[in-house]
């Protein structure tokens, strides 16, 4: 027994190599998305996962010419999407994307629409207090929904990743958070667009 | 046991009702850790694991169905080479002192029996749902919560348990073989054993939480004896910016061999740990008191892991017993996942 389990792993060790994979932790410790996804679509009722490399050099390469800058490393490997369905119809999608914070990884979870506009987002992960405002706050919460990438652009100041101060009108200690979910607002559109194309394009045909 | 491994496999590499590629919603990590543990004078121990860590998701055409999490490692272990002066010690999951076995650590299916995650059905090698140490991945790594052979028994189990997570909490109760890694049927004195455990508390990732845990059986130990286990916990996790504060209080019966099978026992664990704003490096100071019936015994444990370059994990971790006092042990690793 100990000999043929030692085989098929050796196979399976074979076979697995090659495939990069960018988390430290093991999958055990991947959460169920239930309570973000369903506090984001009251009226969904089911979701579907589907899993994109974003390390192919293609999917890679292209991100990196959209975004203007390379993802982190950290930032590759394979991500979910989450299509949301109610009764059976696809109404939304659920993208989670980690960005680097003052106090450690800030993970947000992104709802949008099938045309790729921002409906909604929620922090699944986030140990800075600059969370509450962008979570009670309702002129703050709006500065991203309904925004699509051209509108995210627009808030960006020229040559720069960070929001134009002139047209963000909150109190200034809460300023580097804003451009925290900004870019990774504009990440989130950008990687869904390109690493889902095929997907995208089916759901919308249903 | 074979059986119920084949069956995951086969689900894992075929089942699948939405898309034509067969690997489809599928992760996979090689993972490779070498290990050194030193206990006072005594030479040192050497693990090896090596192993794969695959993910798959199963869904239809609008739902994601069930869960599969697939851990198969193989273990090796040298104790003291020859040429040391001393004989070598034995780690109780082997058998010599060059020797290697099969570990499950998460091996199962989890199947969604509810849409909203409120209900699902796990069925497999499990992590045994209890205490502090569950909502937080110490799978492989040098971080640990005094949950080891004497305090629970088992890391995790062969069994079914129902799981699920709503506004914010979750929780597990399962029905577990009480075998730990192996699926073994009887003790030597033809008993069955069983093990039942369940938690509930909030989401891991919450910034405050609270969970509360219970536990009985009776476990089967390396040497096929019975040994009974009962255990209330209450434990609790606060994080402020990159700090943590972690703490947990244990009180039930039994504890280690058969000989402390009706023994009271109380354990408080505490733990303060601090990461850096990227994460790739984490130190911690965890204390731990625990008595069993009359006897007090203290320990401080200090470790560190951090990640040189992306995908490599050194880490270490040593052990102070400060009262009654005795040795030290240290623990160093290295660790690559693929």
């Amino acid at each position: 027994m100990k000999i043929t389990i030692l085989s098929a792993l050796a196979v399976s060790l074979v076979l697995a190599s090659g495939n990069a994979n960018a988390l430290d932790q093991a999958f055990c410790a991947l959460r169920d998305p239930s309570t973000e996804i369903y506090a984001l679509f009251p009226t969904g009722n089911s979701y579907k996962s589907i899993v994109r490399d974003l390390s192919e050099k293609e999917v890679r390469d292209k991100i990196a010419e959209e975004l203007g800058i390379p993802l982190h490393f950290s930032e590759l490997g394979k991500h979910t999407l989450y299509v949301v369905y109610e009764d059976k119809n696809p109404i939304g999608l659920v993208h989670a994307r980690p960005e680097l914070g003052k106090w450690g990884i800030v993970e947000v979870a992104w709802a949008m629409d099938l045309e790729l506009n921002l409906i909604d987002f929620s922090f699944v992960r986030c140990r800075d207090k600059s969370k509450k405002v962008f979570q009670e706050d309702v002129k703050a919460r709006a500065l991203f929904q309904g925004a699509d990438l051209e509108r995210l652009r627009h808030y960006m100041a020229p040559g720069s990743y960070a929001f134009n101060k002139e047209m963000l009108h909150l109190e200034a200690d809460l300023h580097r958070f804003a451009d925290l979910l900004l870019i990774n607002a504009v990440k989130t559109l950008i990687v869904t667009r390109i690493a889902w194309q095929e997907d995208l394009v089916k759901l919308t045909r249903q | 046991m074979r059986m119920l491994i084949a069956t995951l496999f086969w689900i894992f590499v075929f089942c699948d009702y939405s898309y034509s590629n067969p690997f489809s919603n599928f992760r996979h990590t090689l993972d490779l850790s070498v290990r050194t543990v030193k206990a006072g004078d005594n030479d040192p121990m050497q693990l090896a694991f090596l192993g794969l860590d695959l993910h798959r998701v199963i869904s239809s055409s609008s739902e994601d169905r069930a869960t599969l999490t697939l851990q198969p490692y193989v273990a090796f272990v040298r104790n003291g080479p020859s040429g040391w002066d001393s004989p070598p010690q034995k780690h109780p999951m082997f058998d010599g002192s060059n020797d290697w076995s099969m570990q499950w650590r998460n091996f199962n299916a989890n199947i969604k029996i509810k849409q909203d995650g409120s209900l699902n059905l796990r069925l497999g090698h499990i992590e045994v749902p209890f205490g502090i140490e569950y909502p937080i991945d110490t799978n492989g790594r040098a971080l640990d919560y005094a949950h080891g052979a004497n305090f629970v028994g088992i890391k995790a189990d062969w069994g079914v348990s129902l799981n699920g997570i709503k506004r914010g909490y979750e929780y597990e109760v399962a029905l577990l073989r009480g075998s730990g890694n192996g699926y073994a049927g009887e003790s030597v004195d033809r008993e069955t054993p069983y093990f039942i455990s369940g938690r509930l508390g909030a989401s891991s990732n919450a910034d405050f939480g609270v969970g509360l845990s219970a536990l009985r059986g009776n476990l089967l130990t390396p040497s096929r004896e019975i040994v009974e286990r009962s255990r209330f916990a209450l434990d609790s996790q606060y994080y402020y910016r990159n700090l943590g504060f972690l703490g947990e209080i244990s009180v039930g019966r039994g504890y280690g061999g058969p000989l402390s099978d009706q023994a009271d026992f109380l354990q408080l664990f505490s733990e303060m740990h601090w990461k850096s704003p990227k994460e790739t490096s984490q130190v911690w100071l965890q204390l731990v008191h625990r008595s069993i019936d009359a006897e007090a015994s203290r320990e401080i444990r200090t470790g560190v892991a951090w990640v040189p370059i992306h995908k490599v994990t050194l880490s270490g971790r040593l052990t102070r017993k400060t009262h009654p006092k005795s040795e030290n042990n240290i623990l160093v690793q290295l660790r690559y996942r693929y």
